[in-house]
């Protein structure tokens, strides 16, 4: 097939391709309900849901992770422009981790060092860092799909922010049930199972969103 | 600098009206854009020979084809493209066995470059539309080297316009996938 005759053919095909953001949304939502409505039932909500929006260290742990998802979401649609930058949103991403800083530091210092490492490992950091990464799967799931519609010429790194903005995604649905409220327990087990579903995201990525 | 910022202009306003339908200004940006591509894979990859060149300028194309909504109509044309080319051209090179870095700057300085003198049957191209359907294969065949309209295919074929359309699409999105298949 000579050139000219390929472009022939690409001209006549008019059907365009579906917007990257609108398939990130939907791909998003769906990974999210997926987890709402097959996961959170089975493992229950926290008995003082009023908490999530009163106690500062609980609103920084149904926040936290937000913040990072959000700060990925932008980043990975900008990145699925050729030629692009992730820009400003690498900002929104150092929110977070501030934030947690602060939140550790106070806790360190409130805390006596007898009971530090109790309460960094909670009760329930296995159960945690299990679920709070399987909840991040099915958003990955999601968020891959979309971005593959997308043309990022660097895979790996947007297959990584697929992965921060499912797991950001599955840690806070994950915080819902949670009631371990200690910023030392958080930091460390729902920064751990955002990290994994990250990796897996760019692992992932290289392969499937080459074009 | 006039006749560069022209161009720019140019690109711009036909991709744009391309992304809304417009097929006969994205018959004349892809027809644009092919000399540049085409300057950039040749200056890229001559070791390869014009074979292969060209072959990188159609796996571009389809790649461009397949992306161009990704382009934003308030940024301009060109880095996107370089960005297409560069992506394409440094894949298509690894592929056949060679490391590359591309430079995305220089690009600017490439001259444009026309078809080389024997643009008869492409190797990769003719392996990858014997692998479609029969029928996609008439259809791309029938538009591409006859220069049939969507209408006339429909008619020979006795598809709907619509049924037509779909089968396009599919059939170029075939070619693009099995042609980034074809070279890992």
């Amino acid at each position: 097939m000579r050139t000219d005759e390929l472009i022939r053919a690409l001209a006549a095909d008019a059907l365009p391709e579906p917007p990257v953001p609108a398939r990130l949304w939907r791909g998003l939502l769906a990974g999210a309900l997926v987890v709402a409505v097959l996961a959170l039932p089975l493992l229950g909500l926290r008995p003082d849901p009023m908490a999530v929006v009163t106690r500062a260290a609980v609103i920084l742990k149904q926040t936290f992770p937000l913040l990072l998802a959000a700060g990925a979401f932008g980043a990975a649609l900008r990145l699925a422009r050729p030629g692009a930058t992730i820009g400003r949103w690498g900002l929104l991403l150092a929110v977070a981790p501030v934030l947690l800083a602060v939140a550790v530091a106070a806790e360190w210092a409130a805390v006596p060092p007898g009971g530090r490492m109790a309460a960094m490992m909670g009760e329930t950091h296995r159960f945690c860092l299990v679920w709070a990464t399987l909840m991040g799967l099915p958003p990955l799931a999601g968020a891959l799909w979309a971005l593959r519609g997308g043309a990022s010429t660097r895979p790996a790194l947007s297959g990584a922010l697929a992965g921060l903005l499912a797991g950001g995604t599955g840690a806070a649905l994950y915080a819902i049930h949670c009631t371990e409220d200690s910023p030392l327990f958080y930091t460390v087990w729902y920064g751990l199972a955002i990290l994994l579903v990250t990796g897996l995201g760019a692992l992932l990525g290289r392969r499937l969103l080459r074009w | 600098m006039g006749p560069r910022r022209e161009t720019e202009a140019t690109l711009d306003a036909l991709l744009r009206a391309a992304n809304r339908g417009d097929a006969r200004a994205y018959a004349a940006f892809l027809g644009a854009v092919t000399p540049i591509v085409r300057g950039i894979a040749r200056s890229r990859a001559a070791g390869l020979g014009a074979d292969a060149v060209e072959d990188i300028v159609q796996e571009t194309l389809l790649a461009i084809h397949r992306k161009r909504q990704t382009w934003r109509e308030d940024m301009p044309v060109r880095p996107w493209l370089y960005a297409i080319v560069r992506y394409k051209v440094v894949d298509a090179l690894r592929a056949r066995g060679r490391r590359v870095e591309l430079p995305v700057e220089d690009f600017a300085d490439v001259l444009p470059a026309e078809e080389g003198p024997d643009p008869t049957e492409r190797g990769d191209a003719e392996r990858v539309i014997a692998a479609l359907d029969l029928r996609a294969q008439r259809i791309v065949r029938a538009i591409g080297f006859d220069g049939c309209t969507i209408a006339e295919v429909g008619a020979e074929l006795g598809m709907t316009e619509g049924a037509v359309r779909v089968a396009l699409h599919r059939a170029l999105r075939k070619l693009a996938d099995l042609r980034g298949r074809l070279v890992e």
